[in-house]
């Protein structure tokens, strides 16, 4: 496993290991946000039976974190894998049946963007079209990579103007802005996260630093990171996309 | 410059324009997780496990691309799964077994299984669990067959009824709109006319009568054009109802005569059409009228539909204060709970019992009907429900409110014949009173 994961990481993650639960907390407090942390769930529980409760620990603690359990997926397990899932777990790797690099691939890249989907899974009271969902999914895979608008735009297989067309259409913000305000939502999540700093936080969103993320902060919403931490950054920054995205909804056009 | 004299070939318009599809929307934003973790809530122990792993490597080996599945899986992963299923499908299902089965192939054999072959499998999985009544299973394996055949219109149309059906609103919209991509490229027009007709009626149904509209007339026109006549039938039918709670009741009625004509008699939605006028009829106070259509209809109806011709036939029953076909009516709709739209069949009820002054049958029917409104997102019967539920507490406050006294009647009665002497006394006046 640890070769494969060596093989994949190549050129594009820093690979490092832990050996405690204690140890993988501090790490992930350290590590940078966007950082995939690949567990075994059972590890040092003395049975074996049950996932280990310090990782339902970690993840309470770090519910921004992109976690994969990985392990192998018995019949008899179906409840631990169901559970798993309930405790935030992004991705399960089949240790058993994903032994691919392909396979091992394709896990942790669907991985990445789950802690920004599961942020905007709450019902937000502004109800999506079918195009804008699609739209709004593509356009958190572009912000997980690091993408911009033509990255975007390439995805869906569209061209720029197409794509600032389809997003007028869908009642969104110009794909431009529709990055930034996800960038700011997958920014304030890990500001909301205990153990961050504000500089890591900028880092890790594709900032310089923590002055070019408070610059990026103030054009959607006129608090610092300190005062968005302060007031619930996430709840406060979704409260302004949704506002904005209502603004823009004209319930009588209806031209989809 | 044509196209002979700049010496090219003339291309048809559709070939020269670019058609973009995005790709289809695999993941449920509304439930993050690992993948296809929604067949675990639904089927329990072995065989949840096993479907949830099957569907898994559907839909790695779907997304990787067909000249590096030769290393996707390894090559005792085929026996173990083999194994799997032997211990956990009994062999007495095999409308289960053969599919699952029929999916090993992946395993064996990645890079020379059949795409159509994978697709089918998982489409016979999403009936199998559609008929256990896991409708999120039956998603997840209709969407791994749509992945598996990117460009089968008819299986976008399949995802998009059931996340319909699910109440996910937005990716049934996303997988219709793919359907009509996919069936104009591949110029499968009944796949068009059926995914318009299909997202018409959802949005109608959420209340957004002016996409609904732009849907039905899209299908109405293909229809017409390629000459797909049942198509066009049913695109009349909707856009009659359509016009109809828009409030443009003669444009309703000219697209309801076309309909007609378009069914034809021994067409099986006919009576649904019938059904439609006879409510009209019904909500301009025809009872004489839509009472008989609807016992006629309903003779002609199956199970999914009694609900609705129950709810209407109930309310056209109170109408003509037939207290005996009402009270069969609600006796013959308790025995459809889940019915598809037996939400509106309960409001008509309430509406039916409101008139005949039977309150408790009316909160009942309201609040039963508002519940299931609520639960299926269904804003339109749900404000509906609600709205009637206020009009009973102020039918019963009215009803129980303290009477007049002797002496207040007198001072009434005295006053109402000293008006009325009054307003005798002098004639007609000819200058409007009422705009000052």
């Amino acid at each position: 496993m640890r070769e494969r994961l060596t093989r994949t990481a190549q050129g594009r993650f820093h690979l490092s290991v832990v050996g405690s639960w204690s140890e993988l907390r501090d790490s992930v407090a350290q590590a940078p946000p966007a950082a995939l942390i690949l567990v075994d769930p059972y590890f040092g529980n003395a049975n074996g039976a049950t996932p280990a409760p310090d990782l339902y620990d970690i993840l309470t603690a770090f519910p921004s974190s992109t976690v994969i359990a990985a392990l192998e997926s018995l019949p008899s397990r179906y409840r631990d894998i169901w559970m798993l899932g309930d405790w935030g777990v992004a991705e399960i790797l089949q240790l058993e049946e994903d032994k691919s690099q392909l396979a091992l691939t394709r896990r942790l890249l669907r991985a990445r963007a789950q802690p920004l989907r599961r942020l905007l899974s709450h019902d937000s009271g502004v109800p999506f079209t079918g195009r804008a969902r699609a739209l709004m999914d593509a356009a958190v895979e572009t912000v997980m990579t690091g993408g911009h608008p033509k990255d975007l735009a390439r995805s869906l297989g569209f061209s720029p103007s197409t794509l600032l067309r389809w997003c007028r259409r869908s009642q969104l913000p110009t794909p431009r802005r529709l990055l930034l305000w996800l960038r700011i939502l997958f920014a304030a999540a890990l500001v909301d996260d205990p153990g961050h700093t504000v500089f890591s936080v900028g880092l890790a969103c594709g900032y310089s630093g923590d002055q070019a993320l408070r610059r990026a902060i103030r054009s959607v919403v006129p608090y610092t990171p300190s005062q968005l931490r302060e007031l619930g950054a996430f709840d406060t920054v979704s409260e302004a996309f949704f506002r904005e995205l209502a603004e823009l909804r004209d319930d009588a056009a209806e031209k989809r | 410059m044509s196209a002979t004299s700049s010496g090219k070939t003339a291309t048809p318009r559709s070939d020269r324009r670019r058609w973009r599809i995005p790709p289809p929307p695999l993941q449920d934003g509304n439930a993050p997780g690992p993948e296809g973790l929604a067949v675990l809530g639904e089927i329990d122990g072995d065989l949840g496990v096993i479907l949830w792993k099957s569907l898994r490597s559907v839909l790695l080996w779907a997304d990787t691309d067909p000249g590096n599945r030769r290393k996707l899986f390894e090559p005792e992963a085929s026996h173990r799964r083999c194994g799997e299923i032997s211990k956990a499908v009994p062999s007495e299902s095999p409308e289960l077994l053969a599919p699952l089965e029929d999916l090993l192939s992946i395993l064996e054999h990645p890079e020379e299984t059949e795409a159509e072959l994978v697709g089918h499998a998982c489409r016979r999985v999403a009936v199998w669990a559609g008929s256990q009544g896991a409708k999120l299973t039956q998603l997840e394996f209709l969407q791994a067959a749509a992945a598996c055949r990117p460009d089968h219109a008819g299986l976008a149309l399949e995802v998009g009824g059931a996340a319909r059906d699910l109440t996910h609103y937005a990716k049934a919209e996303a997988w219709f709109y793919r359907a009509v991509g996919l069936a104009r490229q591949s110029g499968r027009w009944p796949e068009y006319v059926t995914a318009y007709l299909k997202h018409g009626i959802m949005m109608q149904r959420r209340g957004a009568l002016p996409a609904a509209r732009r849907s039905f007339l899209k299908a109405m026109r293909r229809s017409r054009r390629q000459g797909i006549r049942d198509g066009e039938a049913r695109a009349l039918h909707n856009l009659f109802t359509v016009e109809y709670l828009a409030g443009s009741h003669d444009r309703a009625i000219e697209y309801a005569a076309r309909a007609v004509v378009a069914y034809g008699p021994s067409d099986e939605r006919l009576p649904r059409l019938a059904h439609d006028i006879a409510y009209v009829w019904l909500e301009q106070g025809d009872f004489e009228h839509s009472l008989p259509i609807f016992m006629a209809t309903l003779a002609r109806v199956g199970p999914p539909d009694r609900p609705t011709v129950l709810g209407s036939l109930s309310r056209a029953a109170a109408g003509m204060n037939d207290v005996g076909a009402y009270a069969w009516a609600l006796r013959e709709l308790r025995l459809y709970a889940a019915a598809p739209r037996i939400a509106d069949a309960w409001v008509e009820m309430a509406r039916a019992a409101l008139a005949l002054g039977r309150y408790e049958e009316a909160e009942e029917a309201a609040g039963l009907a508002e519940t299931v409104a609520r639960a299926r997102r269904e804003g339109q019967i749900r404000f509906m429900a609600e709205e009637i539920l206020t009009q009973i507490r102020h039918e019963q406050e009215a009803h129980s409110a303290i009477p007049a006294t002797t002496e207040q009647t007198v001072v009434k009665d005295r006053l109402a014949r000293d008006l009325i002497r009054t307003l005798q006394v002098a004639p007609a006046s000819e200058t409007p009173v009422w705009s000052e």
